[in-house]
Parts: C-alpha cells; sequence; structure tokens
C-alpha cells in the first residue's frame, strides 16, 4: 500500500488544517492502515468468483479484484474463490466458459479491465455475470483518477452487493475514530483519522496533545463533529473534511460533549453542563442557539437522534443505574427503554431503518455491545469481549463497528449485525476506539 | 451538630499554626488568623468560629477517626491530591473527609490560591457517561469545600471522564486508581 495514494485528489484531503490553536501542531497527514482480520464466518455465504482484473495500462497497479474481494467476504454474506483454484482468467464475456465455473459451485462471476483514457484516469470496466443463465446481471465503466483506484474497487464492490443482495453497499462509505500513541517528547498524541470502509487510506485530519473524543458524522459526509480537550475542557467542533477549516460551535463552563447530527444536518443533540449537571441540548447549526431538551438532577448524556428525526435516545442514571431512555420531541414525554437488561446499559445508537438499538450492556463487569429490537424487546449480545464499547451501524444496516480491548489494547472490531461475522481491524500502532460509520455516498 | 463538631477541630488545627510548607506565601499563626477573619463566612464556618471556643470538650466526645484526624499534621492532609471513588458512585468515601476539611481549611486561609477538581473515570463502560460521572465526582467534592466555606470562585471543576488514566492495566486495581478526583492548585 503506497502512501502516496492517501492524497485523493477526488475528495481532495488537502488536509490543509488551520493550526492556530494550541495544544495542536504540525500534522501528520499519512496514518497506519488498519489490517482487517476475520475471525469467524458462516457457511451460508454465497459462492462468487472475482477474476484479477486484465490491466491495460502498462503500469503497475493496485490489486483491484483482491480488494472488491476482501469487501465482499468481510460482510460475510460472500465466500469467494481464491484466485489459485479459478479454471481460467477471463477479462471479455466471450471468453468465459459458464461450465468451467458451475461446475464449481460458482454462481456469480465477476470480470473487468483497467485502461487507461488519458494520463492521471484509468476507466474500470467490469461485468457481473450469472453463469448459470448466462446473463450478465450488471456492466460499468468507472473511470476514476489513477491514484484513486481504491476508491474504484469499493464502488465496484457496492455494485455487486446492491444487485446480489438488493440492499445498498457501504464500501464507499468512511470510517471516523480516535487513535492514541504514547510519543517519547510529547506524552499521548491524540489523533483523529478517516480511512476507507476496509481500513486503508488512513488520513489524519487532526491532532493533539490532549484527548479528543465522540467524532460524529454530518449526514452528507461532509463534516464531522468531534469534542477536544486542547482549551482545558471538553468544547465541541465542527471541521470540514476537505478544506481541515474547523470552527469551535460549542464551549463554556462544564462538559461541552456528545454531538451526533439530526438527519436534516440541521441541528447537532449535545450534553451540556453549563446549567450544573450533564443536560441534553438541540444546538442549531444555522441560528447558532441551544435549546434545552432535559430536565434533571441526574447524568443525562450520549443523545443519538431516531432515522425519522421524531425523537431521540439518551442514557440517564435518574432509575437504576444508567439506562437507556426516549425523549419524544413532539410531545416533550420521557419513556424508559432498557427494561430487565441488567443495571448498565449506555451509549445507544438507532440501526438505519430505527428499528433497533444497539448499546453497551454491562453485566458483572463485563461490557458487551447488544442488540435490541425495539417493538419485541428482545435483546442479544452480538460480541463477545469484556470491555466493548462505541457500537456504531453501518450505513446500510449490515455491520456494526465497536472499539474493544485486546492484549494490544483498545482496537476496532466489526460484527455482520445477525452477529454471526466478527472480524478484528487491526492498526499497526497505538489504540483505536470510538470508530463511527460514516454514510452513504451517492 | 457533629458534623460541624468535626469541622471545628480541623479550624482549630489550622489556628494552632500548622503552615504547609509546600505552598508559598505562608504567614505566622497571628498573620494566619488575621487573614481568616476577612474572608466571607458561610453560615457552617460561622458556627466552627463559634465552637472554637468549646476547646476543652472531652475527647471521649470524639469518635476514633476524629481522633485519628485530629494527631494527623495538616500538611501531610494537604499532601493527599488524589480521591479515589467506589464503582459508578460519586459518594466521598469516609477515610477522606479529614483531608478535604484541611484543604478547604487551606483554601479559606489563602483566597488568592485556585483549585481544579478533575474528576476521572475507570475505563469500563461509554465514554461520555464516564465523563458525566468524573464531572459528578469533582462536583461532589466541590459541593463539600463549599459547605465547609470556601468561596465558590475559588473553586472550578473539570471532567476527563476515562481519557486520562493514571494505571494503563485492564484490573480491579488499576480501576480503582483511575476512579479519582485529582487536586490541582493553580
Amino acid at each position: 500500500m503506497s502512501s502516496t495514494r492517501c492524497y485523493s485528489s477526488r475528495l481532495s484531503w488537502t488536509v490543509a488544517l488551520i493550526v492556530s490553536v494550541c495544544g495542536l501542531f504540525s500534522f501528520e497527514t499519512i496514518a497506519e492502515n488498519l489490517v482487517i482480520k476475520i475471525e469467524k464466518g458462516v457457511s451460508t455465504a454465497l459462492p462468487i468468483a472475482i477474476v484479477p482484473f486484465e490491466n491495460n495500462t502498462g503500469e503497475s497497479l493496485i490489486d483491484v479484484a483482491a480488494i472488491i474481494r476482501n469487501n465482499l467476504e468481510r460482510s460475510g454474506l460472500f465466500r469467494s474463490l481464491p484466485v489459485n483454484d479459478m479454471p481460467a482468467l477471463p477479462a471479455a464475456l466471450e471468453d468465459v466458459r459458464a461450465k468451467n465455473w458451475t461446475s464449481l459451485g460458482i454462481e456469480n462471476l465477476v470480470i473487468g479491465k483497467l485502461s487507461k483514457k488519458n494520463a492521471g484516469t484509468i476507466d474500470i470496466n467490469f461485468r457481473l455475470i450469472d453463469v448459470y443463465s448466462g446473463k450478465q446481471l450488471l456492466g460499468y465503466r468507472i473511470p476514476v483518477q489513477s491514484d484513486d483506484l481504491r476508491f474504484g474497487s469499493h464502488k465496484v464492490s457496492d455494485f455487486i452487493y446492491e444487485k446480489l443482495l438488493d440492499k445498498p453497499g457501504a464500501y464507499t462509505s468512511l470510517l471516523a475514530y480516535i487513535t492514541v500513541d504514547q510519543d517519547s517528547d510529547r506524552g499521548k498524541i491524540y489523533r483523529l483519522q478517516v480511512s476507507d470502509s476496509d481500513g486503508y487510506n488512513a488520513r489524519t485530519i487532526l491532532q493533539s496533545t490532549e484527548p479528543i473524543l465522540s467524532p460524529a458524522w454530518s449526514p452528507d459526509g461532509k463534516r464531522l463533529a468531534y469534542v477536544s480537550f486542547e482549551g482545558r475542557n471538553s468544547a465541541v467542533y465542527l471541521q470540514d473534511l476537505a478544506t481541515g477549516r474547523r470552527e469551535r460551535i460549542i464551549h463554556g463552563k462544564g462538559i461541552n460533549s456528545s454531538p451526533t447530527f439530526s438527519r436534516d444536518g440541521e441541528k447537532l443533540a449535545v450534553t451540556l453542563s453549563r446549567d450544573g449537571n450533564p443536560e441534553i441540548y438541540l444546538y442549531d447549526l444555522k441560528v447558532k442557539s441551544l435549546m434545552r431538551v432535559t430536565r434533571h438532577g441526574a447524568i443525562d448524556t450520549e443523545p443519538a437522534w431516531a432515522p425519522d428525526g421524531r425523537g431521540l435516545v439518551f442514557t440517564s442514571d435518574r432509575g437504576d443505574g444508567p439506562q437507556i431512555y426516549h425523549f419524544n420531541l413532539a410531545d416533550n414525554s420521557i419513556k424508559r427503554i432498557t427494561y430487565n437488561m441488567g443495571r448498565y446499559n449506555t451509549r445507544a445508537r438507532y440501526s438505519p431503518d430505527g428499528r433497533k438499538l444497539v448499546l453497551v450492556n454491562g453485566i458483572k463487569g463485563i461490557y458487551r455491545i447488544v442488540l435490541l429490537d425495539l417493538r419485541t424487546k428482545i435483546y442479544e449480545a452480538v460480541t463477545i469481549g469484556e470491555l466493548d464499547e462505541s457500537p456504531s451501524f453501518s450505513p446500510n444496516g449490515a455491520m456494526i463497528i465497536y472499539a474493544t480491548v485486546t492484549e494490544d489494547g483498545s482496537q476496532l472490531a466489526a460484527v455482520s449485525a445477525d452477529g454471526f461475522t466478527k472480524q478484528k481491524l487491526v492498526a499497526q500502532r497505538g489504540e483505536v476506539r470510538e470508530p463511527v460509520w460514516g454514510p452513504l455516498i451517492r | 451538630m457533629r458534623q460541624l463538631g468535626r469541622i471545628a477541630i480541623i479550624f482549630i488545627i489550622f489556628l494552632s499554626g500548622t503552615s504547609c510548607g509546600m505552598f508559598s506565601g505562608e504567614g505566622s499563626e497571628g498573620v494566619v488568623e488575621k487573614r481568616l477573619s476577612p474572608v466571607t463566612v458561610s453560615e457552617a464556618s460561622v458556627e466552627t468560629m463559634g465552637l472554637a471556643s468549646a476547646r476543652e470538650v472531652s475527647p471521649e466526645a470524639l469518635d476514633g477517626r476524629l481522633l485519628d484526624s485530629y494527631n494527623v499534621d495538616v500538611a501531610s492532609l494537604l499532601d493527599i491530591r488524589v480521591f479515589q471513588f467506589a464503582y459508578d458512585s460519586s459518594e466521598i468515601l469516609e477515610k477522606y473527609i479529614a483531608a478535604i476539611e484541611a484543604h478547604a481549611g487551606y483554601l479559606i486561609k489563602n483566597s488568592n490560591t485556585k483549585l481544579v477538581l478533575e474528576g476521572h473515570t475507570d475505563e469500563r463502560g461509554s465514554r461520555e457517561y464516564n465523563l458525566a460521572l468524573g464531572e459528578r465526582r469533582a462536583q461532589s467534592i466541590q459541593r463539600r469545600l463549599s459547605l465547609l466555606g470556601v468561596p465558590e470562585l475559588q473553586v472550578s471543576v473539570v471532567t476527563y471522564g476515562e481519557e486520562r488514566p493514571i494505571e494503563l492495566m485492564h484490573n480491579e486495581a488499576a480501576y480503582a486508581l483511575n476512579r479519582r478526583v485529582e487536586f490541582v492548585y493553580r
């Protein structure tokens, strides 16, 4: 993986951050990639063969087919044929011999070519073929900047995923997360990073000697809100990804934390303790005004919007330890959500369809990620760690990414929403925490 | 009333001139008393001053803990800067009460000194809830200091939640050390 690819011109990652605030210093724009290891898969996965793409550019390029293969396998829903087991390596429709593949139990075949139109642009041509019927299910030419072939590979993965599973793929969406390194001179270094959905192409967008936490994506995927302690207290910042320009939007006495965007992107739900106690507020990004939502002497924090925008869930210890509550924005009513699930339930997030909550459940010192069905009230642990935290759904609802403590410290892991396929995303150095999956890029 | 009695004892220790070497600008015993008088006193410390005349109180009236703290050098009580807490709790542990009273006395005596209470938690559970819990711990000490007569403007609170552990291991001993409020004098 060449580091030069980290400068993707399409997304204009100029990383020209304004380094005017104390506590910050010059940035390394290139970060270590995350390596994703699949820990457990299911055998009912859909068999597929992705033939290495024919490279007609005359240049040495990354292995597009391998990226697609890894992407699809990571969902736990596909099983791809190893290249060594392939009976042939066709790149054009007329070279495909269906029997070669059906005899191996392969239903779906992906072939492709890479060619150069002009300097700086590469065409990805690919076809998805149902080898039983002999029909081409998909066929596209995708022109990409030559340093952006990885993005093109994710785009192809999205096409295949959506065609075969009838659900949007989330491969072109991005991850944001926090890393912490120990620097011998400066102590701890906190970084806010953004990577591709497979953990590659990691870019640092903020670096500080003071803690950074709670990154949150805007619904258009163009901005990140987060909390930084660079001013010796928590404050909420909003940063534009393309330009790196940022603004301290909420600060003041006490806690200024836990931002999440409303679906229309116009409001942030936040936790502020300026009135002496942590309460949920809504911050209107246009008018720049605050509206208080909760009024209770207990801790109220970790607001998250329902996908329909009509309510919020939040964590409060007003009852029996920290539990999840729902706030109805139409009539201001508050209802407890978590019952009979132990005395520690925190950090809930909705599934994109609004039917489930993913949250952190603590029982007898074991903290796991739990999925709660809001209609049936049935819940199940989907992780097996002892200190799991910060779950976040992929934007298509298929995966949950979270942080888990391993021998290497805090690392990222992902689990399919059915709990069957687990994988670790291992950073090559430091701790990694608080992953948040960005929105689908259309 | 018993609470006030304890406060009284601590103030007596102060007034009897135990000065604290680690802070600058300590005056003589007499100066200390002079400084104390103009401080805006709250109801609690008014009671305290009143009770100071009850120096003759028989030792039998005091419980063991008070006897212990009576004998403790205030300077060493002021050395206690890290106050631990139980899991998911912001209740001040009994063993720290004397030390908090000593810090209160010091702050009242040195009205220009500012104290920042940094609230921390262990790493378990969610970060944002822990941020709130850290604040609640610091506020619980802030409230106690205020009840002891420390002017509110002298003490501020900041929470770091679980972001700044002092012990990095993932076990109960480490968690206990990390669940804390740190006193940072400015």
